[in-house]
C-alpha cells in the first residue's frame, strides 16, 4: 500500500530540484550576472530545504532552530549576491566584460 | 488537500528553469525569478511555513531588486552578447550535472524508501497542520534563540540591524572616489 506524498515532502523534493536548476545556471551560463541568478536560486533552495526540515520537526525547540537557520541562510545569501553583483559592476568598469570565461586573473 | 501546493511548486521550478535557461535578458530573468519565488513562497505558506515563508519571499524580493538595480548600472546587460560555450565544455558540464542529478535522485529515493521522510512527517504531523511550527512562527521565539533572555527585543534589534545595513550602503556609495 503506497502512501501519498505529504506537502512537506513535496517541499523537500522541490528544494532538491531547485538546487539542481541553480547549479545548471552556475555551470552553463557564461555571463557573470547569469551566474549570480543561479547563485540566488541556490540560496533559495537552501532556505526551502531548511524550512522543509523545520516543518519536519515535532520538537518546538528544534523547529525554531531550523527556522532560525533558514532565516540566516536567506539573509546571508541575499547579502552575498549583493556583494557579488558589486564585484561584477567593478569588473565591468575595469574590463568592460561580464564574460566569466575571461575572469581568470586574480589581482591583488 | 495539497494539489495546489504541488502545482505551485511545479510552476515555481519551471519558472526558475526558464530564468536560468532563457535568461539572456536580465529583466526577463528577474521577472521569471520573481514568479518562481512567489510560487515557491505560496507553496511554503500552504505547507504551514507561516512567517518563515513570508521572510523567504521578502528576502527573495530584496535579492531580485538588488540584482535588477545593480544590473541597470552595467553596460549592455540587457543582452550579454556572449557566444555559447564550446561543445566540449558544454558536454563535460552536462555530464557533471547529470551525475549530480543522479546523486540527488538516489539520495531522495533512498530517503523515501527507507521511510525517513515518512517518519519525520508523521512525527511532525502530531501537531495540527495549521499549528506546525507554532513556536517558529513567533518572532519572540526566534529572538530568544538568537539573543536569549532579551528575545523580546528581537523586533527593535532587527530594525537597528536594517538601519545599520542601510547606513553602511549609503557610506559605501562614495568609496569609488578613493580608487581614483
Amino acid at each position: 500500500m503506497t502512501r501519498g506524498i505529504d506537502a512537506v515532502e513535496w517541499l523537500f523534493f522541490g528544494g532538491m530540484a531547485l538546487l539542481w536548476i541553480a547549479l545548471l545556471g552556475l555551470v552553463l551560463r557564461r555571463s557573470l550576472v547569469g551566474m549570480l541568478v543561479g547563485l540566488g536560486l541556490a540560496w533559495a533552495s537552501v532556505s526551502l530545504l531548511a524550512i522543509a526540515f523545520a516543518l519536519f520537526e515535532a520538537e518546538p525547540v528544534l523547529a525554531v532552530r531550523a527556522g532560525g537557520l533558514a532565516l540566516v541562510a536567506a539573509i546571508v545569501g541575499c547579502l552575498q549576491v549583493a556583494v557579488g553583483i558589486a564585484l561584477v559592476v567593478a569588473r565591468v568598469g575595469r574590463r568592460g566584460s561580464i564574460d566569466a570565461e575571461e575572469a581568470r586573473l586574480l589581482e591583488g | 488537500m495539497t494539489g495546489w501546493i504541488e502545482g505551485a511548486l511545479c510552476f515555481g521550478l519551471l519558472a526558475a528553469l526558464v530564468a536560468v535557461v532563457q535568461g539572456q535578458v536580465l529583466s526577463r530573468a528577474v521577472l521569471a525569478c520573481a514568479a518562481a519565488m512567489s510560487a515557491l513562497g505560496l507553496a511554503l505558506l500552504g505547507a504551514g511555513g507561516g512567517v518563515l515563508a513570508l521572510c523567504f519571499v521578502l528576502v527573495a524580493l530584496v535579492w531580485l531588486a538588488v540584482l535588477q538595480l545593480f544590473g541597470w548600472m552595467l553596460v549592455d546587460v540587457d543582452h550579454d552578447h556572449l557566444p555559447g560555450l564550446s561543445w566540449r565544455t558544454t558536454g563535460v558540464r552536462v555530464a557533471a550535472l547529470t551525475i549530480f542529478a543522479a546523486a540527488l535522485v538516489v539520495l531522495a529515493r533512498t530517503l523515501w524508501r527507507r521511510g525517513e521522510l515518512a517518519r519525520a512527517v508523521a512525527a511532525g504531523g502530531e501537531l495540527a497542520p495549521t499549528s506546525r511550527l507554532r513556536e517558529a512562527l513567533d518572532p519572540a521565539a526566534i529572538g530568544g534563540l538568537f539573543i536569549g533572555v532579551h528575545g523580546d527585543l528581537a523586533l527593535p534589534v532587527g530594525l537597528l540591524l536594517a538601519a545599520g545595513l542601510l547606513a553602511a550602503l549609503c557610506l559605501l556609495r562614495d568609496s569609488g572616489s578613493e580608487a581614483g
